[in-house]
């Protein structure tokens, strides 16, 4: 960064996150507080290694979606705090909560006030150290979800992007949906996700992040004490399996499937996997290849695709986790125009394939980057997602002003690399869902 | 002309906003606001798109546009130091924009995608547009997607998009500068400056500004009381059980409290009865608003086919408990702190507070972004009871159905069809 402008974004940078703390508890639970100053929010999230990839099996009589079925039943609480008392004290303490599940995680987050900082945490804890699955909710819960999948199923776009994964991963841990199937549901028992929360929801497999305007000294100091006071257990850790052993099970199923459906337009998804051993090196070179492609009017999907009217937007993203990695592509739009998108992209990655990245581009992509974090780090959910994300891929504490300084670090030669990684072996499955072109079969692999 | 200021300490960057009185409820071509917006930055007389891209994006500037059914807005986001400048730029595309007709073509062709993708997603089908051919009647203004329809879009001309710049787009201007003004971070008299700057930039459009107050559509409403929209392909039925509220009863603040009290928090009736207690479905919730005089709450749910009748049964007999048995004090209590709260967070996002001092401008003259807040925490439980026991009555009630399922067999499950 140069000039006087970016001066002045240093200085920003400084006066976004102004106090950092971060320590590990003797039961091996982290927590991370940051200080935003002036601001009226607050955000906890809690998070624990649970999700699709700790499942075992697939389909009927597996453990599939047992992480999300999990995540609901945790505000079930137990005989003491109730599901009633739960949902009515945090609307009582003006708290906005929610919860989501991933293939590593299950993430407990809420926004509060400042003034009700305590009494949410403190609710939070309580949740998490005592809830104990009622047997009365068990079996309502289970078809809330069962309604949550169909819903999920229901959207021709959002089925499209799951069964496209689905099939290049199958038989491997992401070879299924996070929600889990209708078969698989139906047969998790209660004493299945007993078993389940004693492997998985231990101190050791837990996160805690806190940000606020808030004395953050003393907020640590009050979550150790009450996460030391946990009573469950603490099992080891399954130790994540290192990436060649998951490549080893990992088959492969690239290719081209078509799902007819009665809509006027087809939903397109490219998904491939990146084979490297290790993300945390490529993570942020990742996130500029994500811009370069997708992020703004400058990205090349918006001036060679959606400025021309073909469709309204091509999503590019690539799930940057610790085991392994894959890129996911996906765009809608009326049957006529999807051999020519589909043709534009493959042209786009050639291109890429076959041409070195020139610097002034890599600097201008460094320079958006670091002025988009800024802009999102002054939103305090932006904020906890960013520390989460950095201890969740880097598996280390670091302050999140560090992500500016990752992003300058980023050399010419990392990002040419990235580039190879993602297109040199370019090997695709793509699943199209609605209304697809009569015998268009689009080529999977790069010329 | 006015411009209001807001500041906050935990702000760094600086957010511009003018907001008109303009939205697709007033047009003839709906959905020619929403085209004619993004169209601003696709070229200049100055600058090319691309050039007006790269001078945004390199410097961190975020342009946003806008379009409700009654107010439009366009705006930009960015450091502070790159305020003036984006300034600059967001006057020349208001004021000296190209509007070819290939990028119109290009621009129509988005829009009509974007309806498409609606059209294919049954949750956003049902709360984007079913629910207001029953609440309104299909061919209401307010009835209006904000992006129009695909055949008014194809209709939309170069001479459409200068006229409605001219004439319709930059009525009863107001304009928001949002930042932290008060700690003096970035330089001395920042604010000052740049309201004297936002004024200089409007003088200079000013033969395009009219400062005559939109007059308000009076339409009379024509609710079809049950609207089933067939769709053959999904698993699930989607409805939504709405009640509007005629002119002279649209409160805001009692809507919304009604509405948040019925399924907008995990606390609400919705959510512990249909959810909690029953399983009925994944999602439980209400909204509310008001567009212009007129108002409505509705309540959503997904449900399976074979239990629509135990859904709609469910619903109505929450909505019914509040005119028969009226609101514990803690529940009343409850509610007002979550909603409280939630204007005090959104109170930490600079364009929910442009939204709201715009809200606030157009529809109740007032600029004060703690105009929510003051109304909400001012509401009392005998008198919310009254207001809902005029407004939850068969007379304003509405259902909207979207799955697999046709009106005739809806019939069976409601008996209030008055068509």
């Amino acid at each position: 960064m140069d000039g006087n402008k970016d001066g002045v974004l240093n200085s920003l940078v400084g006066k976004v996150v102004d106090d950092y703390i971060a320590t590990k508890l003797k039961n091996g639970a982290t927590i991370q507080a940051t200080k935003l100053n002036g601001a009226r929010s607050t955000v906890i999230l809690i998070g624990y290694n649970a999700g699709g990839f700790y499942e075992e099996g697939h389909g009927k009589g597996s453990n599939d979606g047992i992480s999300h079925f999990l995540e609901h039943m945790v505000f079930k609480g137990n005989e003491r705090i109730n599901a009633r008392f739960i949902n009515e004290a945090f609307t009582k303490f003006g708290a906005l909560p929610n919860a989501y599940t991933s293939y590593y995680k299950t993430v407990y987050f809420s926004k509060a006030p400042k003034k009700n900082f305590e009494k949410v945490i403190n609710l939070w804890l309580d949740i998490l150290n005592g809830f104990s699955l009622p047997e009365k909710d068990f079996e309502i819960e289970r078809q809330v979800v069962l309604q949550e999948i169909k819903i999920h199923n229901d959207d021709p776009l959002s089925y499209a992007i799951s069964s496209s994964q689905n099939i290049l991963f199958e038989n491997t841990p992401y070879g299924h949906d996070i929600l889990g199937s209708i078969e698989s549901l139906e047969g998790i028992t209660r004493e299945m996700m007993l078993e389940y929360v004693n492997q998985r929801y231990t101190p050791e497999n837990m996160d805690v992040v806190v940000v606020g305007d808030l004395p953050i000294e003393d907020v640590i100091a009050s979550i150790e004490q009450k996460i030391n006071n946990s009573n469950r257990g603490s099992a080891r850790t399954k130790h994540d399996e290192p990436w060649d052993y998951f490549s080893r099970k990992w088959k492969g199923k690239t290719g081209f499937v078509r799902e007819e459906r009665a809509h006027p337009i087809a939903n397109v998804v490219i998904s491939w996997p990146i084979k490297i051993s290790s993300i945390d090196e490529f993570f942020y070179p990742f996130i500029l290849m994500e811009d370069l492609l997708n992020e703004g009017k400058t990205s090349l999907f918006y001036k060679k695709i959606v400025s021309k009217g073909l469709c309204s937007n091509v999503e590019f993203n690539i799930e940057k986790m610790p085991i392994m990695s894959f890129a996911q592509l996906y765009f809608s739009a009326e049957p006529k125009n999807v051999p020519v998108i589909y043709d534009k992209i493959l042209k786009i990655f050639g291109d890429l394939k076959n041409n070195q990245l020139e610097p002034q581009l890599v600097d201008y992509l460094k320079k958006r980057e670091a002025r988009n974090l800024l802009l999102s780090m002054e939103d305090s959910m932006n904020l906890a997602q960013v520390i989460f994300r950095r201890l969740s891929i880097f598996n280390k504490f670091s302050d999140p002003k560090m992500t500016f300084r990752d992003v300058e670090n980023i050399t010419f030669d990392k990002m040419n690399a990235v580039k190879d990684i993602l297109f040199s072996e370019f090997d695709a499955q793509v699943f199209a869902c609605g209304n697809i072109p009569k015998e268009w079969e689009p080529k999977t692999s790069l010329e | 002309m006015d411009i209001s200021t807001f500041s906050s300490q935990h702000l760094k960057s600086i957010t511009i906003v003018l907001g008109f009185q303009h939205g697709v409820a007033y047009e003839k071509k709906p959905g020619l606001a929403s085209i004619l917006l993004p169209m601003l930055s696709r070229g200049t007389m100055d600058h090319s798109e691309e050039e007006i891209n790269i001078l945004l994006e390199s410097n961190g500037i975020k342009l946003f546009t806008n379009v409700a059914q009654s107010i439009s807005s366009i705006g930009i986001r960015c450091i502070p130091g790159e305020a003036e400048n984006a300034m600059d730029l967001l006057f020349e595309i208001i004021s000296r924009p190209l509007l070819n007709d290939s990028i119109l073509e290009t621009q129509k062709q988005n829009s009509i995608q974007k309806i498409m993708e609606i059209n294919q997603d049954p949750f956003s089908r049902i709360t984007e547009v079913e629910i207001f051919k029953s609440i309104f009647g299909e061919s209401h203004p307010l009835s209006k997607h904000i992006l129009g329809d695909i055949d008014s879009i194809k209709s939309i001309n170069r001479d459409d998009l200068f006229t409605c710049l001219k004439n319709n787009l930059l009525i009863n201007p107001h304009g928001v500068i949002i930042g932290n003004f008060e700690d003096h971070e970035f330089r001395d008299n920042f604010k000052e400056d740049l309201v004297q700057v936002f004024l200089a930039h409007l003088e200079k459009i000013s033969d395009f500004i009219s400062l005559k107050k939109q007059e308000l559509l009076n339409v009379s409403v024509k609710p079809k009381n049950l609207h089933v929209h067939e769709d053959t392909t999904i698993n699930n039925l989607y409805f939504g059980l709405n009640y509007r509220t005629p002119p002279n009863l649209t409160n805001p603040w009692n809507l919304k409290f009604l509405s948040t009290l019925l399924g907008g928090t995990l606390g609400s009736r919705m959510f512990r009865i249909i959810r909690d207690e029953k399983g009925l479905s994944y999602i439980a919730g209400s909204f509310s608003a008001t567009i212009m005089h007129h108002g409505y709450f509705t309540c959503i749910m997904d449900v399976d086919k074979n239990r629509i009748e135990e859904g709609i049964n469910t619903l109505q007999e929450i909505i019914q408990d509040v005119v028969d048995n009226g609101i514990s004090d803690e529940e009343m209590d409850f509610t007002k702190e979550s909603l409280l709260s939630a204007i005090e967070l959104s109170l930490d996002n600079p364009r929910w507070i442009a939204g709201e001092i715009l809200n606030n401008k157009f529809n109740r003259d007032s600029t004060n972004p703690y105009l929510s807040y003051q109304m909400v925490e001012k509401i009392d439980k005998s008198s919310l009871i009254e207001w809902s026991k005029k407004v939850i009555k068969n007379e304003n009630l509405s259902l909207a159905v979207d799955g697999n399922i046709t009106k005739q067999e809806m019939k069976k499950y409601w008996n209030m069809d008055r068509e």
